[in-house]
C-alpha cells in the first residue's frame, strides 16, 4: 500500500490533502505536524495518523519518513523552517526512495506585479521585493534540484486559496467591514483563486501521475473572475453595501519600498533623544551621568538652553490625523497583479479539471461562514452584536 | 470592612504552595501569578520532567524542591495547584488531600463525573478544601453583569448566545493533545468549559441540552449547544459556539427586556443597548469599582489561599466544579453530529 506523509497537515492546505487522501482508502496517510495547537481538525478524527516531527532535525524527518512511498510538503514558517528544513526533507526523501515528491510554491514567485506573460508557467520567475516569493522561488530551485538529482518532484502554484474557511476570504470581510480594503478601478482587475478542495486535487493528481521532472504547474479555478466579483459574493456578510474605492497612484505611494540612507547625525540625535535617553536613564549609572548633562544644559543661559534642545531633539512634530480608516494597502496591491494564471499545462499533463466551480466555491463558503457566526440560528440577531 | 480584611489578611503567614505540571499554563500563567502574591510562597514543583521543571525554575531565578512525584516531596507544603492534562486531575487532587495539602485544580475538575464525586468524598474526609480554577469568573465585568442580573436590573432575560473560537490553540509543552484520549473531550472541554462554568452561575442547570458537535471519533474541534432553562413563558433559550478551527469574534450576548446586553471577554466592558433607544451604545460600571491590579489567575490563587486559611468557600468549589461535569457529560451524552459539508455537489472537501 501506498504511504503518503503530508508535511504541514494543519494548515488549510495540508488539512485538504489528508482529507482528501483519506477518503480514497487505497493509501495510508500520515499527517506531519509542528505542533500540536492547531491540528485540532485532524486530531477530531481518529483514523489518522499523527506524527509531530520538527523540519529542521534530520533524525525526526528521517524517522518519519520510513515506509513513506509519496510526500507532500505543504509547511510554512521561518525562513530556516522553509529553507535549511525543506533541504533536510528533500534529502531524507531520496535517501528513503520516496516516489514522488510534492511541493506547493506560489505564484508570488513571480512577483507582485507579474509579467503579463507569466499565464504560462514558462514566465521568468522575479519575485521583486515580495520576502515571501523570494523564499518560494529559493525553495522551488531546491525542488528542482532534487528532480534532476533523481527524487521525482512536481512544483504546484496556487493563487488565492479560496473555499470553506479560506483565511484570504476571512480577512477580507473583515477588511471591507473596517474599510481597510477599497476596490481598484471599479473592481475591474483580475484575481486568479483556486478553491482548496481543486488544490487538493491537483495534489493528488501530480502525486500519483506527475512525470516527476520537477515541472511547475499553475493550479486554479480556470475562471477568470475579478476582484469585484469576489468582492460582491462577500459583500452581503460584511453590513456594507459597497468596498471603498482606492486609487492606483495610491497603493504604489504606500507599497514602495523606502530607500535606506544612512545618516550619521540623524543617528546622534536619535541616541540623545528624550526617548533614548528615558530607557537609558533606568540604569543607575547612567541616569546619574544623564543627570549630570542635563545640570549643565540647565545652567546655560535661557535662549542657549533651547537651542540645545531644539539641536538635539528638534521641532515639535505633530502628525496629521485622518479621518479614514488605515487602508491594508499591502493586502489591496493584490489587485495590480492583473495576470489570470492558466492552467493548461496541468489539464494536459494530468488530466486536471477543477471539481468546484468558482460559484460553488463562494456559496459553499457564504454557507460554512453563516454556519460558524450562528447566522443559520435563531440568535442572528443578537450574535451580530458580537460581529 | 474591606480595608479591615486586607489588614487580616497581612497578618496570615505565606502559604507554602507546590505547583504540580510543570507545562505552558503554569510556565505563562500560574507560576507568574503565584511569584506576584503576596500571600503565596512558593515552595516545590511537581513534574516527571524534572529537568524541564528546574529549567523553568531557573528561568524564574527560584530555588524551589523540584520533585517528580507528590511522595518524593520533603518539604512542607500547605496546597497545591494541579495544571496537568486533565485526566490525572482526580488522583493527582486525591493525593495530595490524602498527604493534608489542600488543592486548586485547573479547570476541569475531573475527567468524568464519578471521579469528580471521589474527589468532593476526599475532600470531606480530609477536612483540606478543594478550588477549581475557573479563573474567568474574576473578570471584573463577568461580576457586574451577575450583581445586575441578579438585582434585576435588565428585566426579563429573553435568550442568550456566546461564541469564542480561534484558529488552533496554544502548543503544550508535554505534547498531551497528540494523546487525544488524555483530554477527556474537544472543544467543549479544552475551551467551553470556562464559558459553561460562568453560564451554570449565571442561569442555573438548563433543562434541555442539544449538542452538535463535529468529532469523527476523536475530540470534537467545533461544538454549538442550544439549551432551554425554565420551563413555560418564563424559559430561556442559549446557544454556545465553541470552535478551535475558527476565529470568532469573542462574548456573551442577552437579548433582555431592557435590551441588548453584550459581554466581550475583554475582563472590563459591559455594554448595554437599549431597545427603545436603537442608535445608543451605554458602557456600564460601577462609580466605585476599581478593578485590582492582580491579574485574574493571581486573584484566584489568593482566593485559594484565603479559603484555606480561613476556612471559607473559594470562588469555585468542587461542588461547581462537579456541575460542569454533570453539564459535560450531560451534553456527550446527547451528541449530534454537526453539518459539516459545504459544497452544493462536486468538493470532496470541507
Amino acid at each position: 500500500m501506498r504511504r503518503v506523509a503530508v508535511f504541514g497537515a494543519s494548515g488549510f492546505a495540508g488539512t485538504a490533502i489528508v482529507e482528501r487522501l483519506l477518503a480514497r482508502h487505497d493509501v495510508e496517510v500520515l499527517a506531519i505536524i509542528h505542533s500540536d495547537g492547531s491540528a485540532w481538525r485532524l486530531f477530531r478524527r481518529l483514523d489518522i495518523t499523527l506524527q509531530q516531527v520538527d523540519i529542521i532535525s534530520r533524525q525526526q524527518v528521517r524517522d518519519a519518513l520510513k515506509g513513506v512511498t509519496h510526500v507532500v510538503n505543504c509547511t510554512r514558517g521561518t525562513d530556516n523552517v522553509m529553507l535549511h528544513g525543506l533541504s533536510i526533507l528533500l534529502e531524507e526523501a531520496k535517501q528513503a526512495g520516496v516516489q514522488h515528491f510534492v511541493h506547493i510554491s506560489s505564484v508570488l514567485i513571480y512577483g507582485d506585479k507579474p509579467s503579463p506573460d507569466s499565464v504560462h508557467e514558462t514566465a521568468h520567475t522575479d519575485p521583486q521585493t515580495n520576502a515571501y516569493g523570494i523564499l518560494k522561488l529559493k525553495q522551488d530551485q531546491f525542488v528542482q534540484a532534487a528532480a534532476r538529482a533523481g527524487l521525482p518532484s512536481t512544483i504546484l502554484c496556487p493563487p488565492n486559496i479560496i473555499g470553506p474557511s479560506s483565511y484570504l476570504l476571512s480577512g477580507l470581510i473583515n477588511m471591507i467591514k473596517q474599510d481597510q480594503f477599497g476596490l481598484l478601478d471599479e473592481g475591474n482587475t483580475a484575481c486568479a483563486t483556486v478553491d482548496v478542495a481543486n488544490l487538493a486535487k491537483a495534489i493528488e493528481l501530480a502525486l500519483f501521475n506527475g512525470k516527476g521532472d520537477g515541472t511547475r504547474y499553475f493550479v486554479t479555478d480556470n475562471y477568470n473572475t475579478t476582484w469585484a466579483e469576489l468582492t460582491d459574493y462577500l459583500l452581503p456578510l460584511t453590513g456594507k453595501t459597497k468596498a471603498i474605492s482606492i486609487r492606483k497612484q495610491d497603493i504604489e505611494r504606500h507599497t514602495q519600498v523606502p530607500k535606506v540612507s544612512y545618516n550619521p547625525l540623524a543617528s546622534i540625535k536619535h541616541l540623545v533623544g528624550s526617548n533614548v535617553r528615558e530607557a537609558l536613564r533606568l540604569d543607575p549609572m547612567l541616569c546619574k551621568i544623564d543627570m549630570f548633562f542635563r545640570r549643565i544644559v540647565a545652567k546655560l543661559p535661557g535662549h542657549l538652553e533651547e537651542k540645545v534642545r531644539l539641536t538635539v531633539e528638534g521641532p515639535t512634530s505633530i502628525a496629521k490625523v485622518s479621518h479614514e480608516a488605515p487602508i491594508n494597502w499591502q493586502f489591496c496591491s493584490a489587485q495590480m497583479r492583473g495576470v489570470f494564471h492558466s492552467c493548461d499545462l496541468l489539464q494536459k499533463d494530468l488530466n486536471y479539471t477543477p471539481d468546484v466551480t468558482f460559484h460553488e466555491s463562494m456559496q459553499a463558503y457564504i454557507k460554512w461562514h453563516n454556519s460558524m457566526r450562528g447566522y443559520d440560528t435563531e440568535f442572528a440577531s443578537i450574535l451580530k452584536r458580537l460581529a | 470592612m474591606k480595608n479591615d480584611q486586607q489588614q487580616f489578611e497581612k497578618t496570615l503567614p505565606p502559604f507554602k504552595l507546590a505547583i504540580i505540571g510543570i507545562g505552558k499554563i503554569s510556565y505563562g500563567s500560574h507560576i507568574p501569578a503565584a511569584l506576584s502574591s503576596p500571600l503565596v510562597k512558593l515552595v516545590g514543583f511537581v513534574d516527571p520532567e524534572t529537568g524541564r521543571a528546574q529549567q523553568i525554575a531557573n528561568e524564574f531565578g527560584l530555588s524551589v524542591e523540584i520533585a517528580s512525584s507528590i511522595t518524593d516531596m520533603k518539604g512542607e507544603v500547605d496546597g497545591a495547584l494541579i495544571a496537568t492534562p486533565n485526566h490525572l486531575h482526580a488522583p493527582l487532587a486525591i493525593e495530595c488531600l490524602q498527604n493534608g495539602m489542600h488543592a486548586l485544580i485547573e479547570k476541569p475538575l475531573a475527567s468524568t463525573v464519578q471521579e469528580g464525586l471521589d474527589i468532593i468524598d476526599m475532600e470531606k474526609q480530609s477536612g483540606k478544601r478543594v478550588a477549581v480554577g475557573y479563573c474567568t469568573r474574576f473578570y471584573p465585568n463577568f461580576q457586574l453583569l451577575k450583581d445586575l442580573l441578579d438585582e434585576g436590573y435588565f428585566g426579563t432575560v429573553k435568550k442568550f448566545a456566546y461564541q469564542f473560537g480561534t484558529p488552533g490553540g496554544w502548543a503544550t509543552f508535554s505534547n498531551y493533545l497528540m494523546k487525544r484520549q488524555h483530554i477527556g473531550g474537544g472543544v467543549l472541554v479544552v475551551t467551553g468549559t470556562h464559558f459553561l462554568d460562568r453560564m451554570l452561575h449565571l442561569f442555573g442547570f438548563p433543562d434541555d441540552i442539544q449538542l452538535k458537535d463535529d468529532s469523527l471519533g476523536g475530540p470534537e474541534a467545533n461544538a454549538r449547544m442550544f439549551m432551554k432553562f425554565g420551563q413555560g413563558a418564563e424559559h430561556i433559550l442559549g446557544y454556545v459556539h465553541f470552535s478551535k478551527t475558527t476565529a470568532l469574534p469573542s462574548g456573551l450576548v442577552l437579548d433582555t427586556e431592557k435590551g441588548h446586553v453584550l459581554l466581550p471577554d475583554n475582563m472590563k466592558d459591559l455594554v448595554l443597548y437599549p431597545h427603545d433607544q436603537p442608535d445608543l451604545a451605554i458602557n456600564l460600571s460601577r462609580i466605585n469599582g476599581k478593578p485590582s491590579p492582580a491579574s485574574q489567575f493571581q486573584q484566584q490563587i489568593e482566593d485559594f489561599v484565603l479559603s484555606c486559611q480561613l476556612n471559607r468557600k473559594p470562588m469555585v468549589s468542587a461542588e461547581e466544579g462537579l456541575l460542569s461535569l454533570r453539564l459535560l457529560e450531560k451534553a456527550y451524552q446527547h451528541r449530534e453530529a454537526l453539518p459539516d459539508t459545504w459544497y452544493e455537489k462536486n468538493g470532496r472537501v470541507q
